[in-house]
């Protein structure tokens, strides 16, 4: 998958449904079910809540809106895999990491390691990616609260 | 853990269908061969380990994370950015 794609993903399709890792998601191998919650005023952020386990929870965000003109490779076997080698089929998001520092919050991405979700059967996986300049900037982005 | 010693040029094999030969070695960095069925998943494994680790420290408990209505915050300030 090469090419960017800003138009319309379907990322509004994937609110309150569950979302499968078959693998589980790496560091959490028993969470294979994830729901994709989000109040309207939180796009383009969303909540990832294990089904199996309700108390582990992730913020992401969706990439295209985290930094523009963002690209992404990822190999066509693995799309394949996913069931769809068409990008408009799949969203992408960054986990977000929220710290506390010194009475500040701070909000950063990690763009090496996005998540893939075909929207059209839910399949989702995180893939390691080489870091290309847009995937730089996307690290350099940071959130001060 | 099993350890096998192979000079560059052998190999070693995994069940009949894979095949792992030592191509060169350079100092701390051994280059790697690997021929396998096109459904085996082949990656290298330092990311992934990097992987896990990014996703323990992003985990978060719900109650911190809804008490704080951080997200939308959050997208308030990115919309402030723009």
């Amino acid at each position: 998958m090469k090419n960017k794609h800003s138009e319309n993903l379907p990322i509004e399709s994937l609110r309150n449904k569950v979302i499968e890792f078959p693998n589980g998601l790496p560091g959490f191998p028993a969470n294979r079910e994830f729901i994709m919650a989000q109040k309207p005023e939180e796009r383009p952020f969303a909540w990832m809540q294990s089904v199996s386990d309700p108390d582990l929870v992730f913020a992401v965000v969706d990439a295209f809106a985290w930094v523009k003109d963002f690209m992404l490779e990822v190999e066509d076997s693995t799309l394949q895999e996913m069931g769809s080698i068409d990008p408009r089929d799949y969203a992408v998001y960054f986990i977000v990491r929220i710290q506390e520092q010194d009475s500040r919050t701070t909000v950063k991405a990690k763009p090496n390691s996005p998540l893939l979700v075909n929207v059209r059967n839910r399949q989702a996986r995180q893939v390691v990616v080489p870091l290309n300049s847009s995937l730089e900037k996307a690290e350099a982005l940071c959130l001060q609260l | 853990m099993l350890v096998l010693s192979r000079k560059v040029g052998e190999s070693i094999k995994l069940s009949d269908d894979i095949e792992i030969t030592v191509l060169a070695v350079d100092n701390q960095r051994v280059r790697l061969g690997i021929r396998a069925p096109r459904h085996i998943d082949v990656r290298r494994s330092t990311p992934e380990i990097n992987v896990m680790e990014a996703n323990r420290e992003a985990a978060m408990h719900p109650q911190a994370a809804e008490s704080t209505s951080i997200l939308s915050k959050a997208a308030s300030e990115k919309k402030k950015q723009e």
